[in-house]
């Protein structure tokens, strides 16, 4: 893993072992530069509409980082409150995109729909005489789709 | 009548026309009130569903009662979306009908169908029905289980019987949803 991949990997827990030997080897811009990578994949992700697991797995990997920049004391738990609200925030604008676009999916316009007549013209046609109710209803769509047609 | 013709142009002297008759327009036919449609709904339980009823069912437990962007696309692989009925809401916002289903339609009618499309559920002509319907949809959607009815229809020119499940999502910012797949085999 190059040093330019390893800047954009997010921070787990078990990479970090702070003892004193290795707090020498702590590298703050790396780890901070690491910790804000995972931030906004966090929310660009969110923002962007992937998957709820997939979401999970980005928020899974934020909060490991979080709790390893804790660990190595790079980030005072002062900043907790606000990084639970903006994750709250992100996480409630992630969910209502996901809602509307599952309903935009359903959406169907009104051309789609299938010409039929209502129960009164059916009754109507039978009384025109019609010899039943599904030959009302064929003579109904006849007449629509040639209206259609002629209006075109 | 009197036609002169002129340099192959033919000239007609307007004044020795016959008059035409009038023509007295009718008026146009007025359509016939709308019939007060009311429903008498049982509980039915979801074991006895109709197969497209049970497969939507199951599609809905296997998203974990979630509502996922590619739901409506899962129900058109499965030929199933013609079955369904989809009316969702914004926060504090009433129900309003983005889908209907073909049953509904051949029962209804495509100009309710059309008129009915980005409106909201209590604005149906059919009032009384409608408002019946709505303590149906309340109680999918807040009880986040299926709900599975007989439904017969009256007011019409001979009553319908239908069944209908019923699912509803809640998002957490509020928003509603409710999908309904119709069986209707007698029309």
């Amino acid at each position: 893993m190059s040093d330019l991949d390893l800047m954009f990997t997010p921070l787990r827990k078990s990479q970090i072992r702070i003892s004193a030997p290795n707090r020498l080897h702590c590298d703050p811009d790396r780890d901070n530069l690491a910790l804000i990578m995972s931030m906004a994949a966090y929310v660009r992700d969110a923002l962007a509409g992937v998957s709820g697991r997939e979401l999970a797995r980005r928020r899974a990997l934020l909060r490991d980082s979080i709790a390893a920049a804790h660990e190595a004391g790079m980030l005072s738990t002062i900043a907790d409150p606000l990084i639970d609200e903006m994750m709250s925030a992100v996480d409630g604008a992630a969910a209502e995109r996901q809602f509307s676009a599952a309903t935009d999916a359903f959406a169907q316009d009104k051309t789609d729909l299938p010409i039929h007549p209502t129960p009164i013209q059916v009754a109507a046609g039978l009384e025109a005489g019609a010899r039943s109710r599904k030959a009302a209803a064929r003579i109904w769509q006849a007449m629509a789709g040639a209206l259609a047609g002629s209006a075109r | 009548m009197t036609i002169i013709a002129i340099q192959n142009r033919l000239i007609v002297d307007r004044a020795s026309l016959l008059p035409m008759p009038s023509i007295r327009r009718s008026r146009p036919p007025v359509p016939p009130p709308e019939p007060m449609v009311t429903a008498t709904i049982h509980r039915q339980p979801v074991s006895v569903a109709t197969d497209a009823q049970s497969t939507v069912c199951e599609m809905w437990r296997g998203s974990k009662a979630e509502l996922p962007p590619s739901f409506a696309g899962d129900l058109a692989a499965a030929g199933l979306l013609r079955h369904c009925s989809f009316l969702s809401a914004e926060r504090d916002g009433p129900l309003v009908f983005r889908r209907i289903a073909d049953a509904t339609v051949r029962a209804l009618g495509t100009e309710w169908a059309r008129q009915q499309l980005g409106k909201p559920n209590e604005d149906d002509p059919h009032s009384e029905y409608a408002l019946q319907i709505s303590d149906q949809y309340a109680e999918a959607i807040e009880g986040g289980e299926p709900v599975h009815n007989l439904v017969v229809l009256h007011g019409l020119p001979s009553p319908i019987v239908y069944s209908h499940m019923l699912i509803g999502w809640t998002s957490p910012e509020g928003q509603k949803a409710l999908l309904s797949c119709v069986s209707c085999p007698s029309i």
